[in-house]
């Protein structure tokens, strides 16, 4: 149980860090919310939201397993939760979507700047 | 090679990884299986799957010994856990040396029935192929696979120099792109994984450094031999006097109890004499110190504690820092610790280490392919990577299908296995240089994948207990090693129809282009007119 609550936290943080770049900011608004490019407070605020959660998932994973083996473990962790975010980045963008727009922190906090 | 830094470390990159590609290739790939060592074993001997774990396990085991063996110098019973359902009972009789090993029987823990499993090397044969091969003298295969792990050292460390964006590719996975398919594999499967990367590949390289420099003591050989250093090597039998039997019921349950913790392994020194040690191996751990085994409790005949030991104090071996620092590499490249999920974690870890360094294999002949066509080294490469990749994965994949088919009384049978796994890695090899430009790639995989995928069928059918009811009864093994080869059949069966696809559009480009420059051809022609 701590270890799913570590490992969406883990994978919450990627979706974030995801969202701090240029090129899946683009591909993720595009044909949905008219955006200009990611702006510095965007990337901020994505940053610092996913580096929280990613901290919260390591303190699970040590609490969980203790220091040695919960760091190692949550290595392995955060690798496979940043496989899935390649892995929809790339071949389910829509699922992508769907997360960022009805799960994310960061698009209530920081709402992409709209063009018009 | 002079130049900027960046254009040194692509140079030192490609270099220090083509070399050794295949062979990493090969040592990561069964390094991974190895993450599954008992799995496979217990996968690769069916007659043990109607075994079912239960708690009179210990009872059995006491009265059978007391049947066979009551004049054994020392008792070994391992007790079904997590990772074993059966009951293995061996001893060793009076007068018979430590380095051999002695009788040993297989039971099924509920009923206590004999089980008479196939004779067959198992994991056992893809773990010591890690980091010896086989058939090599010892010493040699150990240092060539050292220097491989230092040429992946070099390769990951210039790898993370050379890598010009690495936060912002970090997610980067362009499919569509003819070229940049590989490399973004590439550089997901490398960065993503680090930490495994880096920790497996120095762990790996400090187990084997003992290969490399001269100085200091062989480790390889006191590290393997723990069991073997206990004692004499020799020990006069005299008649010594037998009390009865001890109720190893109750001291199991002391141990547990004591302990805290369940038992796994039994040793008994002595049974059934004044001097008897029964000593109790505890199996969880929940630190990276120490040994194979987590704490022991030791009891007399009596079933009174004799001494309790923690997690440093493995058999005589000299406690310092080295060897504390040596233990935790150990237990952290074998990830001696972990419970089937963290298990699981370090495998998906390990096929993406593996996927690294064949994209990485592939990537070298992709980026050469249009210039050096025809070259005798492009070709070489070529046919090797074909051969060392896909190529091992159906060897991997028949050695699995030979276990299950060839029959179980055949005389020399686990020799036949292995040969089988070689002969088949030959053949691939003779495949690969004769269709390497005609879909050799596309052929293998498709077959290395459909291999792996059919294994869980084959499971089901060659196996005296079908896969439902070994979900019924909880066989978590067996359906683990099914899962496995199900995933990894799944990502060769993707690789196969990645490169169909990309095939299929390559030739479109081309008749394309072959109507249009006829068609150009036409226009000249009736503008000459």
């Amino acid at each position: 149980m701590m270890v799913l609550v570590s490992f969406l936290l883990s994978f919450y943080a990627f979706l974030h860090f995801a969202m701090s770049v240029k090129k899946h900011h683009l591909d993720v608004y595009k044909g949905w919310y008219q955006a200009k490019p990611l702006s510095m407070r965007e990337y901020r605020t994505q940053q610092l939201i996913a580096w929280l959660a990613l901290l919260a998932s390591f303190y699970i994973a040590v609490a969980h397993w203790g220091i040695g083996i919960g760091s190692m473990a949550w290595l392995m962790l955060i690798t496979v939760s940043a496989l899935l975010v390649v892995a929809l980045l790339a071949y389910r963008l829509n699922w992508f979507q769907w997360l960022w727009r009805y799960t994310s922190l960061g698009l209530r906090v920081a709402p992409p700047v709209s063009k018009s | 090679m002079k130049g900027p830094l960046r254009k040194t470390m692509t140079w030192l990159h490609t270099w220090s990884s083509i070399l050794l590609g295949w062979l990493l290739f090969a040592i990561f790939l069964t390094g991974t299986l190895s993450y599954f060592r008992m799995e496979i074993n217990h996968w690769m001997t069916p007659e043990a799957h109607v075994s079912v774990p239960s708690e009179h396990a210990i009872g059995i085991a006491a009265k059978r010994l007391v049947e066979v063996a009551p004049e054994a110098e020392s008792w070994n019973i391992t007790l079904p856990s997590e990772r074993n359902n059966t009951l293995d009972l061996s001893w060793r009789n009076p007068g018979d040396t430590q380095r051999r090993r002695g009788p040993m029987e297989v039971l099924n823990p509920s009923t206590g029935e004999q089980i008479e499993v196939r004779e067959t090397r198992g994991g056992d044969f893809l773990y010591r192929f890690h980091f010896e091969l086989y058939h090599l003298p010892r010493g040699f295969s150990r240092t060539l696979v050292e220097i491989a792990t230092m040429a992946m050292f070099i390769a990951l460390i210039s790898g993370i120099i050379m890598h010009r964006k690495i936060f912002s590719d970090f997610f980067m996975f362009r499919t569509k792109n003819r070229s940049l398919g590989w490399s973004d594999a590439h550089a997901v499967t490398a960065v993503l994984a680090l930490p495994f990367h880096l920790m497996i590949t120095f762990s790996g390289l400090i187990l084997l450094a003992s290969t490399l420099v001269f100085w200091g003591d062989d480790i390889n050989r006191s590290a393997n031999g723990g069991n073997q250093a206990r004692g004499p090597a020799q020990v006069a039998a005299e008649p010594v006097e037998r009390l009865p039997a001890p109720d190893l019921t109750r001291m199991l349950a002391t141990a547990e109890h004591e302990l805290g913790a369940r038992v796994s392994f039994l040793l008994a020194n002595k049974p059934m004499t004044r001097e008897a040690e029964y000593i109790f191996f505890s199996s969880e751990r929940d630190s990276l110190l120490g040994s194979r085994f987590g704490q022991t409790l030791t009891l007399d005949n009596d079933g009174n504690v004799r001494e309790a030991s923690g997690m440093f104090a493995t058999n005589n071996q000299e406690i310092n820092a080295v060897n504390a620092i040596n233990g935790v590499l150990r237990t952290l490249h074998e990830a001696r610790f972990a419970d089937p999920l963290v298990r699981w974690l370090f495998f998906i870890a390990g096929v993406s280490g593996t996927l690294m360094v064949g994209t990485g294999s592939i990537l070298w002949a992709t980026k050469r392919a249009k210039r050096q066509t025809g070259q005798f080294g492009f070709e070489l490469v070529h046919v090797l990577n074909i051969a060392s990749i896909s190529g091992l994965c159906i060897a991997v994949a028949s050695y699995f299908w030979l276990n299950r088919l060839l029959p179980a009384e055949l005389a020399v049978r686990q020799s036949w296995e292995i040969n089988g796994f070689f002969m088949v890695w030959l053949l691939t090899l003779v495949h690969a240089a004769i269709y390497r430009h005609r879909h050799a790639w596309q052929a293998q995989l498709w077959l290395a994948g459909s291999l792996f995928v059919l294994l869980p069928a084959l499971d089901q059918f060659t196996s005296p207990v079908g896969l439902w009811s070994a979900l019924i009864n909880g066989d978590w093994m067996r359906l683990s090693f099914d899962g496995m080869s199900l995933l990894i059949g799944a990502i060769l069966l993707l690789c196969a129809g990645y490169l169909r696809q990309k095939m299929q559009k390559v030739r479109a480009q081309q008749a394309v282009k072959k109507r249009s420059s006829s068609t150009a051809s036409g226009t000249q022609e009736v503008i000459a007119k």
